[in-house]
């Protein structure tokens, strides 16, 4: 196990590597900050100053060296646009993107296992028929339209939840219920292949003649041998709620760090957008990690090392 | 049956998710008689260019701090103080600087509130020796000294006295090469020092005579007047002083939540203020118009900015709705006239593409009437020495266009780059763009959008890259603009190099009286009508929506560069 984690961590930073600098290169050759920071009528010189300020006018390959250097201090950088150390900027924001993330991935797995296991005892049901389609429309759905729909619904016409903010727990509800159905959607449809196929399978049917209920039945050994791919999928997923759910936090104004990333796109604001991609590619990576050693819980017979 | 039942459950679950598309929301809290669209009742605005006052004030003596609004108190009486919060939700924060020299005027609503100005003015675009820091300045007869004497008892809002030596500090940083403010360009080349005479005058010296300096230190011009705190930037440093800025204005900065709010603080009282209305005012991040409307309807928030089109539906909800007309000005860039190879060279085909377009179509059907038509793109008509006469509106003749295209020998047309992209305030823009497309195509013009960022068409046009194509700009409405910047030849971002109309500019710019400055852009405005120039299109009205019992918004209807005029609302 020792060998396998150690191989994943350097698999990490390779990766982290890749991405960071993809993202330099591409940010850098897309524009110029100077152009949105400044006024219409800046003088050349104070362009040329601006830039010097900002280590625009470095090399680009000194530039991202100088960078690489100052995260291996713990120093992301300072944003051009609001000042603050990114640092600061992501510390505020990702702890809201957590909180939205997990409360989005634990509404996703309760509706998604629950669904994908009834859906799968009552397969070729009414029930199964109501739950696949519930699941296709979450999948199908554009999270902006079910957000602002969620919004009308259950904030203006019945108010009982608030617009936007993450002021309190009320807060989580809409927000989280726009992300998590996508999710949702997926890990309904995968439980249900997982327990059919578990249902079917040579030891459940040993567990039903030797008389074991039907519960412990579902439970212990159908659910529990289908809940691989489920994982997989939820843990993927997870970073990409952390970090890409820039939609849902647009509509919502949720203060995340998918919406830091957007802006700083939008206003060319380097330091943030590399610092940014830097930890959400650390949250997808870790969570890969973690998903595969979960793997080894779940399912003895894979091992590593 | 069970195909029966499935049905229904599908219908349940399927129709309110139709019918809530479709439906219009109606607000949690509808006023028994809805209030309709009104006009400030103060300070409305004027449709000529304003004139400024005359170059020294008429205060013959210091004017003593200013008396608090509310009615002397007996001496048992507790004086008010202000309560209660004013949300204010806005699609951007611009660029969220809290320094008056590192961001442009984008960011006047809360930094207007921190500041006090050294010259004060009104909304309709007087200068005022009653608003500012200054309550009298006087220039030498040469233009070139002006000198300044400021009011006792204003104090920042640690308590510390505001003295001669900050506001030398304050126009020494706003001229600075560190300065990235609207005006600092224009300052930096006229300004050459400020000296300190003593606590209560400064003297500033230029370099050349410039005719607007009181107005440019004012609130009509840009944040450059904005005085802060020498002793409290000296303590905390160059970078900490862009977060923890300190000002003497009526409201002290709360925090700052980078990328979703500016939350400000009332003093008790002010010099100007008197005791503000409300305890807190929070600028709230929503980018979201449709957010926005909601909050406004559940009550999160007070006051929205909304655009043409949203308007109509808060309208219909019953909240009120406040405009400020000819914010900005709106025209279209035909780009690298100096290229004889290019189409846009030649003024029969810029004359077409401007008859080819009906703007009261656009204005009647896309801005929902909030706009006006005009001649003259880039300059507004708060402009000093705007004439509307001088330069008239096109008419829309689809006709002509085309013969004027043969005759300027295009009547095959030619290949023309449309660039489509969003500015701040204007999200209509890109859909005017298509639309303009489908004019220029009416008339043989094979026009091609190209949607994108306006960072990346703003690269291409300060590289003059863009070829044959066009692009439009959005410029808020000003007393005075850097004319030079597109009209200039050596404008960075000039769209045409004609040295009669350069000397146009330049007598605009030296000009040392304001019969000489309006002859000047009287002339200048001519001229780029005869020989269009530009591409105008209109001035277009910022929106605000408000809960329905706020009833007025004194001073709605000004003249500053995208400030609301919040002062409307918060002063008693």
């Amino acid at each position: 196990m020792q060998r396998y984690l150690l191989g994943r961590f350097l698999q990490t930073l390779v990766v982290l590597w890749a991405v960071t600098g993809m993202v330099f290169l591409l940010g850098h050759v897309t524009g110029d900050p100077t152009l949105l920071a400044l006024p219409l009528d800046a003088t050349q010189e104070t362009k040329d100053a601006l830039r010097h300020e900002w280590g625009l006018d470095q090399p680009l390959y000194q530039q991202y060296l100088q960078w690489v250097g100052n995260v291996a201090k713990g120093n992301l950088g300072t944003s051009i646009r609001s000042r603050k150390p990114v640092l600061d900027l992501v510390g505020e924001r990702l702890p809201n993107s957590m909180t939205l993330a997990m409360t989005s991935m634990a509404v996703a797995v309760i509706i998604g296992i629950v669904t994908g296991a009834a859906s799968a005892l009552a397969r070729g049901r009414s029930i199964d028929i109501l739950f696949r389609g519930v699941a296709v429309l979450g999948q199908a759905l554009p999270s902006f339209w079910l957000g602002l729909l969620l919004m009308m619904f259950f904030s203006v016409w019945i108010p009982l939840f608030p617009v936007s903010g993450a002021a309190g727990p009320l807060n989580y509800v809409l927000p989280a219920i726009t992300l998590g159905w996508f999710v949702s959607a997926g890990i309904t449809r995968l439980v249900r292949t997982g327990m059919i196929e578990a249902l079917s399978s040579d030891y459940v049917k040993l567990a039903r003649i030797k008389g074991v209920p039907e519960t412990l039945v579902v439970l212990k050994h159908a659910l529990r041998n289908s809940l691989i791919a489920p994982i997989t999928f939820a843990g993927v997923y997870f970073g990409v709620l952390v970090g890409s759910a820039v939609v849902v936090e647009t509509i919502f104004a949720w203060p995340g760090i998918g919406s830091l990333a957007y802006q700083a796109i939008l206003y060319r604001d380097f330091p943030v957008m590399q610092g940014v991609v830097l930890v959400i590619a650390a949250i997808v990576v870790v969570t890969n990690l973690l998903v595969d050693v979960l793997y080894a819980y779940i399912d003895p017979r894979i091992r590593y090392g | 049956m069970k195909r029966l039942l499935f049905t229904a459950v599908a219908l349940i679950v399927v129709l309110p998710l139709i019918l809530g598309a479709c439906a219009q929301a109606t607000p949690t809290a509808v006023p028994t008689n809805p209030v309709p669209t009104l006009r400030p009742t103060a300070l409305a605005a004027t449709s000529s260019a304003p004139t400024p006052t005359a170059l020294s004030n008429s205060t013959s003596s210091p004017t003593a701090t200013r008396a608090p609004a509310t009615a002397a108190p007996t001496p048992a009486a507790t004086p008010p103080k202000p309560e209660g919060e004013l949300r204010f939700a806005r699609s951007e924060l611009g660029t969220e600087a809290l320094d008056p020299i590192l961001g442009a005027n984008v960011n006047r609503p809360w930094q207007s509130l921190m500041y006090d100005f050294l010259v004060g003015s009104t909304p309709s675009g007087s200068l005022d020796p009653n608003g500012g820091l200054a309550n009298k300045w006087e220039s030498s007869a040469d233009l070139k000294t002006w000198t300044f004497w400021l009011r006792e008892g204003v104090t920042f809002w640690d308590g510390t006295p505001v003295t001669a030596d900050d506001v030398k500090f304050s126009l020494d940083r706003a001229v600075s090469k560190a300065a990235v403010s609207s005006g600092s360009a224009t300052l930096r080349a006229v300004i050459d020092n400020v000296e300190v005479v003593n606590p209560r005058q400064i003297v500033i010296h230029l370099k050349a005579p410039y005719l607007h300096l009181a107005l440019m230190l004012s609130p009509l011009g840009a944040t450059e007047g904005e005085v802060v705190s020498k002793n409290h930037f000296e303590k905390v440093g160059d970078k900490r002083f862009a977060t923890e800025p300190m000002g003497s204005g009526p409201y002290r900065l709360l925090k700052y939540e980078a990328g979703t709010a500016i939350r400000l603080e009332a003093m008790d009282q002010h010099w100007r203020f008197g005791v503000p209305n409300y305890k807190r005012v929070h600028f709230l991040r929503i980018p979201e118009e449709a957010t926005q409307i909601a909050m406004l309807k559940r009550g999160e928030v007070d006051v929205i900015d909304v655009s043409r089109r949203g308007s109509v539906e808060v309208q219909q909800a019953g909240f009120n709705v406040f405009e400020k007309p000819d914010a900005s000005v709106v025209h279209v860039m035909y780009t690298e006239q100096w290229v004889s190879t290019n189409p846009l060279s030649n003024e029969k085909v810029r004359k077409a593409m401007n008859m080819a377009i009906n703007r009261k179509d656009i204005v009647d059907n896309i801005l929902y009437g909030r706009a006006k038509i005009t001649g003259m793109g880039f300059v507004g008509s708060w402009h000093v020495g705007f004439d509307e006469s001088a330069a008239p509106p096109y008419t829309f003749d689809p006709a002509q266009a085309r013969q004027l295209l043969k005759e300027a020998g295009y009547e095959k047309g030619f290949d023309l780059d449309v660039y489509s992209y969003s500015t701040g305030g204007f999200p209509e823009q890109p859909k005017i763009m298509e639309i303009l497309a489908s004019y220029w195509m009416a008339i043989g013009i094979n026009a091609r959008l190209v949607p994108t960022e306006y960072a990346t068409f703003r690269k291409k046009w300060g590289d003059k890259t863009v070829g044959v194509g066009v692009g439009s700009l959005n410029t808020p409405n000003r007393l005075v603009m850097g004319l030079d910047l597109i009209l200039g030849s050596k404008g960075t971002l000039t769209v045409v190099k004609d040295p009669v109309l350069d000397g146009y500019v330049n007598a605009f710019t030296v000009a040392t009286n304001l019969n000489d400055a309006n002859k000047a852009m009287r002339e200048l405005m001519a001229y780029v009508s005869q020989h269009n120039i530009l591409g105008p299109l209109f001035g277009i009205s910022d929106l605000y929506a408000s809960r329905s019992d706020i009833k007025q918004w004194n001073g709605i209807a000004n003249k500053y560069q995208y400030d609301p005029y919040l002062e409307g609302l918060l002063r008693r």
